[in-house]
């Protein structure tokens, strides 16, 4: 197994590539949405990313001696109508295909994407990890109502400021899952082409329905239908172990883990570790929540998991340096673990 | 063993930060902020029980406190009487005695302490993973081989020190139930001849070995710092390991420094724990194995540009520490 560690667009620089290096990461996810509002890229949000931009975000990588094992989420500009079934999907998609090829022409191997409406929405944040340390989660009672999404807004961003009054109204789980199919019906053929891995994300919060809309991976077993959908070794999971210890399903987050692994579905990881579930949880540091961690990491050898792990997030610390010193916390904790259990001594 | 962490500056955030780490234990250096140190070097019990209820509410226990007997060069010292064998160590030697008996009646464990002349010699720094830098050693590069201001220190005159103190405070933490933890001569120097003449008899297993039988108690024994250790070796995979389970069955094994290097005997880098010449996961099991029951706290640490207060580093080594504690307790637990 691989450690990575991912980077929002404004920590993709050589200082983070170095850090990422010293603390014994030899992968890189890079989480790209905000990459043009941020001004790095003097484009407009909604334009596909080049395949001359990628290759230089990958060759950056490489000059650190690091691998770019994967790029995490479209911008929402690049797909709100394919998410929203409205009047721009085909032009979308048509750019969708045209990051996807780029990206095999200039060698990243798994594109990251998360299919929800309503996104990471409603968290908030609280002392709650070990020592006080800031840690976001759901909590039921100070949930914000759960508004219908407003037009122009998707994934809790605005992709257009001068959309008309009122909301995206109800989406219905069948509607959901019929736009879903079209995508991957669309991409994953050109996917398969490109020798790129689309790896979907589950919803956090894993709630059944939020803001009026349905969410796709909410329960564990709901990656079956995902893989079965349109079956194809370039239809794969971006597996948030967060998430899905989050979840109340029919199985666990040691079944799914060992189901998942062993269908080979998991293309990478996110590695952290929750207390509580869903509609009560908050996230912990790696070693201090619900789920054995070392247990994780053991099936994941076991079923013959051999990609990338990435901690995701992890609660800041109190120090100057409050992310990069909780990411090195826990990518410290991973790699003796992932080591011992390679040795066979774990 | 349990993860620890030694810690210069005892400020609320400085805490709250280890206990966000899992930190429960700590070596205390820091005598100021709680005004535990007088100015005639004495300390009060008022600072002792000031910085132990901080830290209390930190779910942090002191389980070690810090002597003024740093790991720093003779002119340095606050008390450079007891090594150089001046007129001034009996002064100095009642100020450490009073130091013990107020460590004890505040309830703490232990204390750490150097019995040092050179500090910490090195000779430069090595380029490593993602361009941080390890210190290095190279007996080879060293160039000042002019006497210090001790002037020769053969190892008769080195012992004689060594005992004189001993035989003095060993007494006193045992009637203050305080054990005193020596950190051995980092690092070893040639053991003909020594470094700028000063023999480092703490240089060398060999010399622990006599150190730890100068006074049988089980209040004297030492802070094991294994990369200190390390650096005594020839071959440090396998010695470092003996060593473990030579003090650690004797009970003499108080706190740990637990570092790693690559190379050994006079040439060495200190480097990250997962890239040393020692295998860390069976230093942990050699330390169950002996019946040790100690903290073990990351030491020195790589130096890095992108982390100049070494909170990602120290980070790193204290994750890594906690899950080879974690797997190693988990697997006897079974």
């Amino acid at each position: 197994m691989k450690l990575g560690l991912g980077l929002y667009p404004h920590l993709l620089t050589q200082e983070n590539f170095r850090y990422a290096s010293q603390v014994g990461a030899t992968h890189v996810v890079a989480h790209l949405p905000g990459w043009s509002a941020r001004g790095q890229r003097p484009v407009p949000a909604d334009q596909p990313w080049t395949y001359e931009e990628l290759l230089d975000l990958r060759s950056s990588v490489n000059a650190a001696g690091l691998e770019l094992a994967a790029i995490e989420n479209f911008e929402p500009h690049h797909w709100s109508d394919v998410l929203l079934d409205g009047p721009r999907k085909f032009e979308q998609i048509a750019g969708l295909k045209t990051i996807i090829r780029n990206m095999g022409r200039a060698g990243i191997p798994v594109m990251g994407y998360n299919f929800s409406l309503a996104g990471v929405y409603g968290r908030a944040t609280g002392p709650w990890a070990r020592g006080g340390a800031k840690s976001v989660g759901y909590v039921r009672d100070r949930a914000p109502a759960p508004d219908e999404i407003p037009n122009g807004t998707v994934w809790n961003m605005v992709v257009d400021a001068d959309a008309p009054p009122g909301t995206i109204g109800r989406v219905s789980a069948d509607q959901l899952w019929s736009r879903f199919k079209w995508f991957l019906e669309e991409l994953v053929p050109v996917a398969e082409e490109a020798g790129v891995r689309l790896a979907l994300h589950p919803d956090d919060p894993p709630l059944g329905e939020l803001r009026g809309t349905a969410r796709l991976v909410w329960k564990p077993e709901l990656y079956r239908r995902v893989f079965e959908l349109v079956p194809s070794e370039a239809n794969m999971a971006e597996f948030c172990q967060g998430t899905v210890s989050e979840m109340n399903g029919d199985i666990d987050v040691y079944q799914a883990i060992e189901e998942f692994a062993t269908a080979r579905k998991i293309a990478y990881v996110h590695f952290r570790n929750v207390r509580g579930k869903v509609p009560d949880y908050s996230e912990m540091i790696v070693d201090d929540g619900d789920v054995d961690m070392v247990r994780a990491l053991r099936l994941y050898h076991k079923h013959g998991y051999d990609g990338v792990l990435i901690p995701d997030h992890t609660p800041g610390l109190k120090c100057a340096a409050p992310w990069h010193a909780g990411m090195a916390y826990a990518i410290g904790w991973m790699r003796a673990t992932i080591a011992l259990i390679e040795r066979g001594e774990a | 063993m349990y993860l620890g962490h030694q810690m210069g500056n005892l400020t609320e955030e400085r805490l709250q930060w280890v206990a966000q780490l899992g930190v429960q234990h700590i070596a205390c250096e820091d005598r100021r902020t709680d005004s535990i140190e007088n100015e005639d070097g004495t300390w009060n019990i008022d600072g002792l029980r000031r910085v132990q209820e901080r830290c209390d509410n930190w779910g942090i226990k002191i389980d070690v406190i810090a002597l003024n007997l740093p790991s720093q060069y003779m002119t340095r010292q606050r008390f450079p009487g007891i090594m150089r064998g001046l007129p001034s160590r009996d002064a100095e030697i009642e100020i450490i005695k009073q130091n013990i008996r107020a460590t004890g009646e505040a309830g703490i464990a232990c204390l750490k302490y150097n019995l040092n002349l050179l500090g910490v010699p090195r000779t430069g720094l090595t380029k490593g993973r993602g361009g941080a830098m390890y210190s290095h050693f190279d007996i080879e590069k060293w160039e000042d081989h002019s006497l210090t201001e001790a002037g020769p220190v053969s190892p008769e005159d080195m012992w004689a020190n060594i005992e004189y103190f001993l035989e003095r405070v060993v007494p006193v933490a045992e009637e203050s139930h305080v054990r005193l933890a020596c950190h051995p001569h980092d690092p070893a120097v040639p053991h003909v001849g020594g470094l700028r003449g000063v023999h480092c008899v703490l240089g060398s297993v060999d010399g622990m070995k006599l150190f730890i039988e100068i006074v049988p108690s089980a209040f004297h024994g030492l802070n094991f710092c294994q990369g200190t250790v390390s650096e005594m070796c020839i071959d440090p995979a396998t010695e470092v390991l003996e060593a473990i389970r030579y003090f650690g069955p004797r009970g003499k094994i108080f706190m740990v420094h637990f570092r790693n290097i690559r190379g050994g005997f006079l040439n060495f880098d200190e480097v990250y724990p997962d890239e040393g010449d020692v295998d860390m996961f069976a230093a942990v099991n050699a330390y169950l194995d002996s019946g040790a029951n100690a903290m073990l706290c990351p030491d020195h640490v790589p130096h890095s540009e992108v982390d100049p207060q070494g909170d990602k580093q120290f980070s790193y080594c204290l994750g890594h520490t906690k899950a080879l504690l974690q797997v190693a307790h988990s697997l006897r637990a079974r």
